[in-house]
């Protein structure tokens, strides 16, 4: 034995194998020859040989030896090798083979007994007593170790026998060893879910778990159940219900970490990412630690939140969230994760310069990062996004020739070309679109780049091109493939060539049958160009056949979302989009079913009404669901007449600066620039809004309304810089240009300003005149504002004026003053 | 793997699969009154006839645990409750192993009821356990029949 155990401690095993073999095969005393049981094991699970140790340990089964606690604990240390070394079968059938103390301990009472007998000794009762430690201080209502036994009535002591006394030795170890059972069910439930076998391992989970609930075991035992419930057995509603139960008791240690862990898994897995938001608390509730286990952990946690923030395009939070787990777990197995998504949100918000810092930072700090190709194309698109086109190109290059395999090389093709489009370079921007359709790995990068591709032959005019991009992607994408957006280019070519019927009904047919879906964006382009072609090149009787088709679609379908589509369609048919948007207004909408034109409708009914009360909401949706979707002006302008009027000047300005980076001057956003020349007016910045004023004149494509209020809001401005006389010139141009327009509005306004002006110029005559001339102007004299001149008139002379306008007298007053405008 | 244990199935469920081959509950309900033998011939009677009610009912009657275990797993599953019975027949084998006349039944339950829950990974490494653990066994032979079915193709015999 001494030999043995001098090879074992020069971790010289193999040698140590020989002498162990020869004590167990020699050794008489059962102890010993367990001990060396034990330790060849040892040595055979150090080399390995778990077939060895499996042979050795069911041989020594078959003996009593399985009765010696010193095998037992033998079996634990190679069944739990076994299981280290995946060898699952085998390490249950050793676990299978662990006896429970109680039965080890009544063996050996009934071998004692048996000794004792032969000894003519009194037998012995178990009558265990325990110090406050657990240590047996009397096994038997004595010392365990007391040699000698009262035997005679007159107490006379008789001597025991030494094996006696060493089994009661024996016996009281084993009765003073810490409880082994838990431990090996917990292994065992352990080795259940790693070998497939879920609900026996929740089998022993549960009754391990179900001890001392505050036990270390028991809550590890506890979370292990609820990792298996998880998966595979998707028992979510049990790991949810257990799992808060849990969280609501405790705060303290890594388990409320674990099982908080496992309910972020659950609720990812439901795709719940609102009821993950809703575990911040409990997180933010647990007792501070430096542990690095229970640190880990809520580094976990904390990056699951952000992800969660994220995927519910709660992008502020989100990128908050990313940069905590920055900041608060430095070093971190997320740090690189974190890293890229923080750059990410801040993409998402639009804070190109930052983000493209960030994507930097990311590169510089991770060359080898999982993200590294996907970060240096992000760059790109901050650059994009800063309108840095020429480095923008610079860096798609870089990325489609340093990553050609990576999955963002057909995005770095397609947007590359897209820079290529807008310098002219339309056969460089389509051998770009055609490497990315031919590369791409997914079909949402075919379908940017067919599309794109598509626009260019359309402003090339080159139908037939279309037709086959277009064909030649649906056959290769099928039912992936973005079907609606390609009948709008296949529509939109039959138009120009003349086939109407054709296009209209695939419209038609298109609308109703992908329009239940919100996502496709396809659909709300079809709806717009179909009520174009309607109104240009459809025959009235066709016309009338279309709107019959959509009311029966509208009658027939159970989805809200194609349902609110057709009804938006069947509105811009009628002309009635006004009405529509009250009516969905009224019926209070759920906005997440709605697509843009929808939003748009109630959009246009809110601010018409006034009503602000969902204009936050409505852009919101817009920019995280439809950020790129042409009816999002309705939301801004919605949104920015809500903070104007609440007086949150500086926030409409944002806005309106966002308005105009988007839209430009295109022909209906003039209201942005109109809107920035209020807020100058309102700050009193007034050349700054006179200029923005006479900018609206500038612009050719914001004739008719646009310039109208315009020239009405140059009439306040110089009304406030205290100069009637040029105000008095604007105002009565807005009335003598711009009457037939916005129902009059404008000039009845412009009417009254004149008036008011002339007042503080001390024409009065001239102020009556201007009143008279409102109440003969068919174009306002019907309005509200006509009541102020009325009043001012008194009521002979409006009567007499009624009387003249009912014989058909028409007047040509005017008034002439010096007035001047600075066009 | 299998010769592995093969060591410890023989030592064991010796005397299961001696059981087994004799239908000792039967035999045993012949010869001797013990009360509990009776009640566990009521209760495979009525776990034959497919009576969930009896089942249950004579299930509460059984003493040892992992008998009980195992026909309030019959009367779940004849209730149509797989999942229920299933929780019943893995409690049974994860806590009562060292019960070698009613593991195997246990066991081989447990795979038929992974399989009827579509967990199907779960049915094939439980019923190849089995098929292993008790070779030899009409329970061996059942659980090899059951993966056949389940792997569609194979002739279930044990894995080498």
């Amino acid at each position: 034995m001494t030999l043995a155990e001098a090879y074992s401690k020069l971790e010289a095993w193999d040698e140590s194998l020989k002498p162990y073999a020869y004590v167990i095969e020699h050794a008489i005393d059962e102890d010993r020859k367990g001990y060396a049981i034990m330790q060849m094991v040892n040595s055979l699970i150090e080399l390995k040989k778990f077939k060895e140790v499996q042979d050795l340990v069911v041989q020594l089964y078959r003996t009593d030896a399985r009765y010696n606690i010193r095998v037992n604990m033998a079996l634990m240390s190679a069944a739990s090798a076994l299981f280290n070394a995946a060898e699952y079968d085998s390490a249950l059938t050793l676990y299978r083979m662990i006896l429970p103390r109680r039965e080890l301990v009544n063996y050996q009472i009934v071998k004692l007994n048996e000794m004792l007998r032969e000894a003519r000794l009194p037998e012995v009762v178990v009558k265990t007593v325990t110090n406050d430690t657990g240590r047996v201080e009397t096994l038997f209502g004595k010392k365990s170790a007391d040699a000698y036994v009262d035997t005679e009535a007159n107490g006379a002591l008789s001597v025991k026998p030494m094996s006696v006394v060493k089994l009661e030795e024996s016996i009281g170890s084993l009765q003073s060893l810490p409880p082994y059972e838990d431990e090996v069910r917990y292994r065992m439930g352990q080795l259940y879910a790693a070998m497939g076998r879920p609900w026996e391992a929740v089998a022993l989970f549960n009754v391990v778990s179900g001890g001392d609930p505050d036990g270390e075991l028991e809550q590890r035992a506890f979370f292990e159940c609820l990792q298996v419930l998880t998966d595979p057995l998707k028992e979510y509603e049990q790991v949810e219900t257990d799992g808060l139960r849990f969280l609501n008791r405790y705060t303290e240690g890594v388990a409320p970490r674990q099982v908080a862990y496992q309910l972020t898994v659950v609720y990812q897995k439901q795709k719940r990412m609102a009821d993950i938001k809703k575990l911040l608390p409990y997180i933010k509730g647990f007792v501070k630690s430096d542990d690095f286990l229970i640190l880990q952990y809520e580094c976990e946690l904390y990056y699951m939140q952000a992800v969660a923030d994220l995927v519910l395009l709660d992008y502020p939070a989100a990128e908050a969230g990313f940069k905590k787990v920055l900041v608060d777990y430095p070093d971190s197995r997320e740090e690189d994760n974190a890293s890229y998504w923080h750059a990410m949100s801040l993409l998402f918000l639009q804070k190109y310069e930052s983000a493209f810092k960030e994507f930097e930072s990311y590169s510089n700090k991770f060359p080898e990062g999982r993200w590294v190709d996907v970060a240096s194309f992000r760059g790109g698109i901050c650059l994009f996004g800063l309108e840095k086109y020429k480095e923008a190109q610079t860096r798609f290059t870089h990325v489609i020739e340093t990553w050609p395999d990576s999955t963002i090389f057909p995005d770095a093709c397609s947007l590359r070309g897209d820079i290529f489009g807008s310098q002219g370079l339309l056969d460089a921007a389509i051998r770009d679109y055609k490497t990315a359709i031919r590369t791409a790995n997914k079909p949402e990068q075919a379908t940017y780049a067919v599309f794109q591709m598509a626009a260019v032959f359309d402003s090339e005019k080159q139908y037939d091109k279309i037709i086959d991009v277009v064909h030649s992607y649906m056959d290769r994408y099928g039912d992936e493939a973005d079907i609606a957006k390609a009948m709008y280019w296949i529509g939109k070519t039959q138009i120009q060539q003349g086939l109407i019927t054709d296009a209209v009904n695939s419209y038609f047919d298109t609308i109703v049958r992908y329009g239940g879906n919100v996502q496709q964006d396809g659909v709300d382009l079809i709806l717009s160009e179909l009520v174009q072609t309607a109104s240009r090149r459809l025959e009235p009787q066709d016309v009338t056949q279309l709107k019959e088709k959509v009311q029966a679609a509208i009658s027939s379908t159970d989805s809200t979302t194609l349902k609110l589509r057709l009804r938006v369609l069947q509105a811009k048919l009628n002309g009635s989009e006004a009405d529509l948007g009250k009516e969905l207004l009224h019926e209070k909408v759920d906005l997440n079913q709605a697509s843009p034109p929808v939003l748009a409708a109630v959009c246009n009914a809110s601010l018409a009404l006034k009503d602000y009360s969902r204009a936050a909401e409505l852009l919101n949706i817009f920019q995280t669901r439809f950020g790129d979707s042409e009816f999002m002006q309705a939301a801004y302008k919605l949104r920015e007449f809500d903070l104007y009027t609440s007086g949150d000047l500086d926030g409409a300005m944002k806005l309106v600066q966002e308005t105009q980076a988007t839209y430009g001057t295109a022909p209906d956003v003039a209201w942005a620039q109109l809107m920035k020349g209020r807020i100058f007016l309102q700050r009193g910045s007034l050349d700054k809004a006179r200029d923005a004023f006479m900018g609206v004149l500038n612009v050719r494509d914001w004739r008719g309304e646009p310039y109208a209020e315009a020239t009405y809001r140059l009439g306040e401005v110089e009304e406030k810089a205290g100069d009637p006389r040029k105000a008095f010139g604007w105002y009565q141009r807005a009335y003598f240009q711009y009457k037939g327009l916005a129902g009059g509005v404008w000039a009845a306004d412009a009417y009254l300003a004149s008036a008011r002006c002339l007042h503080a110029m001390g024409l009065e005559n001239d102020r009556r005149n201007t009143y008279r001339a409102m109440l003969f102007d068919p174009y306002v004299n019907k309005l509200p504002q006509a009541e102020e001149a009325r009043k001012a008139l008194g009521s002979e002379e409006v009567s007499t004026i009624e009387l003249m306008l009912d014989s058909g007298v028409h007047t040509n007053i005017t008034v002439t003053i010096d007035g001047e405008t600075d066009e | 793997m299998k010769h592995r244990i093969l060591g410890y199935m023989i030592l064991l469920i010796g005397t299961a699969s001696m059981v087994f081959a004799r239908q000792p509950v039967a035999a045993a309900a012949a010869t001797t009154p013990d009360p509990e033998q009776a009640t566990l011939t009521l209760a495979f009677k009525a776990l034959s006839a497919g009576d969930p009610q009896a089942v249950a009912a004579a299930a509460e009657s059984v003493t040892n645990p992992a008998a009980r275990l195992y026909f309030q797993a019959g009367a779940a599953r004849l209730q149509g409750h797989p999942k229920a019975a299933i929780q019943f027949a893995a409690k049974a084998v994860a806590l009562y192993y060292q019960d070698v006349e009613w593991l195997p039944r246990n066991e081989l339950l447990c795979a038929e009821l992974y399989s009827e829950l579509g967990l199907t990974n779960a049915a094939v490494v439980t019923a190849r356990h089995v098929q292993t653990l008790y070779n030899g066994t009409d329970i061996s032979k059942k659980a090899g029949a059951l993966r056949s079915k389940i792997e569609g193709g194979t002739d279930g015999s044990p894995e080498q």
